[in-house]
């Protein structure tokens, strides 16, 4: 009994060493390996899947923007049909002809063309920051204080938007019918839409709502921009913007930023996070020629008013505004100092005293300005593999 | 809903933040299924022991935020001073009513400790355990998919026991080494959870020093005991660590039985 009193102890710290330390050994896992041998016959994704959950930089969110959470395996199987061209009536066309990554998900025509090249009526719209605004979207809770796609703000939902691009005669020219067959032909679809949906059952509601979730978590926040924002945020981070010149910007870049922001931040946005206008005239023509927003609400107030598009890349998205009619910044620039038209509904913003205000500006300030608006390209986008071409 | 009525004037970024917030906390409340966790701390055993063939077993419901299950416990002292326990854990989750039926957990833990006891008066018992044990967690989320881990624990245990007539009261600390040998993860179950899963992995094993206080109410040899375990991990949350657990048992010395009969002979055998 003496030995067993000693021996006891003795065993216990037996017991803690011998269960020496062993490397954790998680295994991971996504696919089935029978369907992930099937899926890889088509396409190139990854056996982890993607995590499309962006974090917005702290100069989003500290104006109260948030991300909302992203249902990862819809968006895998939205980038897969976002990329697929048999998509559209002739087998050619996919989302991405109109909007390549490349490009920042805009095109470099003046108007896009869709099937059987077939022109569209107005220029592609850049989608590399959807995100930051779309976080707004898909409630009903905000209203009106969401931002809608489309030049003319006519698609309230991602969803919408996306449904509407398909059926449209003029960019993929499918009925809802056409998307489902298209869609079960390809048998990569069924393990795809089993891991978004739970089963393998293909309808266009599934088709619209992945494809929407892709589109809604492509976000594009590394731009020399937003790296200088996040690093001089301090408690106001509109005048810590206005008044902090960015040590990694060069002085060209500064006095451009200061530019912006008295002349052009009140539409598009400051932080590059919402516009803070929905809609607007800025000028371009005396007479209405494209109606825009007024074509949907009917109101004579929103003729000729378009969607403020952000300028997150705009270096990319060459040509400009809703028709391409500018095919360089420098054209842009020189229409805000020295072309904006009297339209009726020309927005306040672009008034003086009644008259339109024209910036009249020198040509060092030009110059200082397009410097600015490179700042906010985001090369990483351009290559991102979340948001590339998944087809073999 | 008024709130987005009054919002639709709204033109700037900061006075979005509001509402935005509003929502969030919307969509915490209505969205998040239930909490996942990956370790929960089982009640720590304070035996009051005092002799040789000592032996106490308890059976009883734990309870965590959202979680609950099945303890087992035992001790028995085979030789003065000396003495073995063994504890046995199952919980599950509770589930609220937001969640779906595919979202649940479950864990189970069975571990045995060594150790001395110092009887310092009649009235308190001094103790010093070393264990080892191992479980599982198993968490499903929505769409079927699963995590499923296991770990191996070891602890050192040092703890005091007080009993009267009619109340008792025990301490202790557990120091455990906590760590997860394996694990089987379907990335479908998203984020958060990856990340979390992946830190749990990365920090492995972990150090997790625990504490627990235990009231207990009866006579011998029937007791109801009421413990408070806590979790004292700096970032056990960020781990999915639950933070603490409540007990309460049913508590029997089994030695008064068999000591009724022979209560001379056991202790001249000392
Ligand atoms: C034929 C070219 C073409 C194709 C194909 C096409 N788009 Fe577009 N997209 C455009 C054009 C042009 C616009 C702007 C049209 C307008 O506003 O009237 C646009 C606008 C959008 C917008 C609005 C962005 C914003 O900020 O308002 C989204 C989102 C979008 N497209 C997504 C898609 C998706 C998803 C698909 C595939 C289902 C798709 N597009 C197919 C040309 C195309
Ligand atoms: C009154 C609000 C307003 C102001 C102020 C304003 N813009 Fe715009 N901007 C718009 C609208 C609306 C459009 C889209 C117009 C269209 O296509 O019909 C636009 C389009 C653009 C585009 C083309 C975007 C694209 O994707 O094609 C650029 C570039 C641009 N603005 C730069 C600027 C700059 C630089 C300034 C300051 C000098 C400025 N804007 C001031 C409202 C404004």
């Amino acid at each position: 009994m003496k030995k067993l009193r000693i021996l006891l102890p003795l065993f216990g710290v037996l017991l803690l060493a011998a269960a020496c330390n062993r490397d954790a050994d998680f295994n991971y896992y996504y696919y089935e390996p029978e369907d992930y041998a099937l899926i890889s016959q088509y396409l190139n994704l990854p056996d982890r899947p993607d995590n499309y959950q962006s974090e917005l930089p702290k100069h989003l969110s500290a104006m109260g923007l948030a991300t909302r959470p992203v249902d990862q395996d819809k968006a895998i199987l939205g980038r897969v049909l976002f990329y697929d061209k048999h998509l559209s009536k002739d087998g050619t066309v996919s989302c991405a002809s109109c909007h390549r990554q490349e490009l920042a998900f805009a095109d470099d025509k003046q108007v896009s063309t869709g099937v059987f090249n077939r022109a569209g009526d107005r220029n592609s719209i850049a989608l590399g920051s959807v995100l930051s605004f779309s976080a707004y979207y898909g409630t009903d809770l905000f209203g009106s204080s969401g931002i809608p796609f489309f030049w003319d703000n006519r698609a309230n939902t991602a969803s919408d938007q996306n449904i509407s691009s398909m059926t449209n005669p003029k960019e993929m020219d499918m009925t809802h019918a056409d998307i489902v067959t298209a869609v079960q032909t390809q048998p990569y679809y069924e393990p795809l839409f089993r891991m978004a949906f739970g089963n393998g059952q293909i309808t266009s509601e599934r088709v619209s709502e992945a494809i929407a979730e892709f589109v809604n978590a492509i976000g594009s926040f590394n731009s020399k921009f937003d790296h200088e924002a996040e690093k001089s945020l301090g408690y106001n981070v509109y005048s810590n913007l206005e008044f902090n010149s960015f040590s990694g910007f060069t002085d060209a870049e500064n006095r451009g930023k200061l530019i912006y922001l008295n002349n052009c931040a009140s539409c598009h946005s400051p932080t590059q996070g919402r516009p803070p206008k929905i809609k607007a005239n800025n000028g371009l023509d005396a007479a209405t020629v494209d109606v825009g927003v007024g074509g949907i609400t009917n109101s004579s107030y929103d003729m000729a008013m378009f969607k403020v598009p952000l300028l997150r890349n705009i270096a990319l998205t060459a040509p400009y505004m809703h028709d391409g009619r500018f095919a360089t910044l420098e054209e842009v620039v020189e229409h805000y100092s020295s072309g904006v038209q009297a339209h009726q509904n020309l927005s306040p913003e672009l008034l003086v005293n009644g008259t339109p205000r024209n910036l009249n500006l020198s040509a060092q300030e030009k110059s200082d300005l397009i410097a600015f608006l490179h700042t906010l390209t985001d090369e990483q986008l351009k290559t991102d593999q979340r948001y590339s071409d998944p087809f073999k | 809903m008024p709130v987005s009525l009054h919002f639709c004037v709204v033109k700037n970024e900061i006075m979005i933040r509001t509402v935005y917030y509003l929502l969030c906390a919307g969509v915490l409340l209505f969205s998040t299924a239930c909490t996942h966790y990956y370790y929960a701390p089982n009640t720590l055993q304070t035996p009051f022991l005092q002799k040789r063939g000592d032996m106490r077993v308890s059976a009883g419901y734990i309870a965590g935020d959202e979680f609950q299950g099945l303890e087992l416990h035992a001790v028995l002292s085979p030789v003065r001073y000396g003495a073995v326990m063994v504890n046995y854990l199952d919980v599950r989750n509770s589930g609220n009513n937001f969640s779906s039926n595919n979202d649940w957990g479950k864990g189970q833990l069975i571990e045995i400790g060594l150790g001395g006891y110092y009887p310092a008066t009649d009235k308190l018992s001094l103790s010093l355990f070393a264990g080892w044990g191992g479980g599982s967690v198993l968490n499903a989320y929505d769409q079927d998919a699963r995590a499923d881990l296991r770990f191996q624990r070891r602890f050192l245990q040092p703890g005091l026991a007080v009993q009267g007539r009619w109340v008792r009261f025990g301490a202790a600390l557990r120091l455990n080494q906590l760590q997860y040998v394996r694990g089987d993860i379907n990335y479908a179950i998203g984020e958060p959870h990856i990340t979390t899963i992946t830190r749990i992995e990365q920090q492995s094993p972990h150090f997790v020093p625990e504490s627990a206080f235990t009231l207990g109410v009866g006579t011998r040899p029937f007791w109801v005991n009421m413990t408070l375990n806590t979790n004292h991990k700096a970032d056990r949350t960020d781990l999915g660590f639950a933070e603490a657990t409540f007990g309460i048992a049913l508590f029997c010395e089994l030695d008064y039985f068999w000591r009724e009969q022979t209560s001379g002979a056991a202790s001249k055998s000392e």
